[in-house]
Parts: structure tokens; C-alpha cells; sequence
């Protein structure tokens, strides 16, 4: 019998940074915002003065969109 | 012969302010690297979270992401992509990309090398789209569980 998987839960990301840009580091397990700014290379910067490497850089809708691509 | 298990991730489709309830979908979303193709080396590996959609015939990503691996987006082979909801114009440029899971760093993981499409009109897309161009590539067994809610790769 194969165990359900708790999903990793965005929707504290996507409540508190809609409309901006982030950089979220995801373990595979968890995810969180580290930075969060108004536009990608603002946030690319201060990714690097903080020493982040390779964080996910993207973006949270400001509305919430339910997409069929 | 390697099988590995990676999480949905749970995404809010509408927030209900007053009464703080959600909705949400799971999406089968992965964790990526890119890197401008032969120059995995040399040249910057950008991660991105991509959804597997195999509906879609070609993989797509927003645009800020081939500018951080160094492209000039228009310089690619342009190409208007279709979906449901009208068309964007895309830019075709050769890239390496990796399936990549962060809690396992000495796995063997999938790779490509070839075509991907790039779009600034979905700069505020959250995710890239992996396609079925790529997903059929990679070579290996994908089996989307949503009743147990994982993906499992096996190759």
C-alpha cells in the first residue's frame, strides 16, 4: 500500500507576496521566501549581497489565476 | 534502474479574505535547473519551478529566465505558441535542463539538452511549462499520483 504525500503548501507564499517578485529557496520538502521586492533585479541583488545561492526568482500574481495553458 | 518521489505542491486558486478559506489545486510541479546548452560550466544554472504539463506540446519559460542565463530573448528563432487562451510569441533557444531534487544532491538526475521556448508575455507566470517535446526526451517512466498525491520518476 503506498503512503499519501503531504504536498508542499505555497499558499502562505502566494497570501503574503502577491503582486511582487521573490526569491524562495525550496528544499524539496518546504519552501520559503527569503526575499521579496517589487522588481526581479531588485531582488536578484539583494539575493546576492545576502549570500543566496541560487534561490527560485519569480514572480507572485497579484491576482489569483486559474490557468488552463 | 532509479525511482525517485517528489511532492505536489499546493497552490491557492482563490483566498477568501473575510472568511480566510482557500481553494487550492495540486499541482505537479518540479524543480528545475537551466543553463545556456554546453556551457553548463561556464555559464550560470538558473532555477525555476516547471509544471509538468503533458498537454502541452512544447516547453515554455517566462522570458526573465533566459535573460538571467545570459540570452538576448528576441536574438532566439521566434515562434507564435498557442494555448487555449490565445497565442504569445515565444523565442526558441538551446538550453540544458535538469530535473533536480534538492534533498537528494548525489542522485543521478534526468537531463536535456536542446530547444526550449522562452516568452516575456509570461514574465508573471509563476512556473515554466514542460512539455511534452522534452518530457519525451528525458526517457524515463512518469506516473502522476493524485490519489496519493506524488509524482514518480523512474529511469
Amino acid at each position: 500500500m503506498t503512503t499519501k504525500m503531504k504536498p508542499i503548501d505555497m499558499g502562505k507564499i502566494v497570501k503574503e507576496h502577491r503582486g511582487k517578485w521573490v526569491a524562495i529557496v525550496d528544499t524539496g520538502q518546504s519552501a520559503k521566501v527569503v526575499v521579496s521586492g517589487n522588481t526581479r533585479k531588485q531582488v536578484q541583488r539583494k539575493c546576492k549581497e545576502l549570500g543566496i545561492e541560487r534561490p527560485i526568482i519569480t514572480h507572485i500574481p497579484s491576482q489569483l489565476v486559474v490557468y488552463v495553458l | 534502474m532509479t525511482t525517485v518521489i517528489l511532492p505536489f505542491r499546493k497552490w491557492p486558486i482563490q483566498i477568501d479574505e473575510a472568511k480566510g478559506i482557500s481553494y487550492y489545486v495540486v499541482k505537479p510541479l518540479l524543480i528545475v535547473t537551466l543553463n545556456p546548452e554546453g556551457k553548463e560550466h561556464l555559464g550560470p544554472l538558473v532555477p525555476f519551478y516547471a509544471e509538468i504539463d503533458t498537454g502541452a506540446d512544447l516547453t515554455v519559460f517566462p522570458g526573465h529566465v533566459a535573460e538571467s542565463l545570459g540570452f538576448n530573448i528576441t536574438e532566439g528563432t521566434p515562434k507564435r505558441i498557442s494555448g487555449i487562451g490565445g497565442s504569445v510569441l515565444c523565442y526558441a533557444h538551446r538550453i540544458g535542463l535538469t530535473i533536480e531534487y534538492p534533498e537528494k544532491p548525489d542522485f543521478f538526475r534526468p537531463s536535456f539538452s536542446g530547444l526550449a521556448y522562452f516568452s516575456n508575455e509570461l514574465n508573471k507566470l509563476p512556473w515554466g511549462l514542460l512539455g511534452e517535446d522534452i518530457l519525451s526526451q528525458m526517457k524515463m517512466k512518469l506516473s502522476i499520483d493524485y490519489k496519493n498525491l506524488f509524482i514518480e520518476l523512474t529511469y
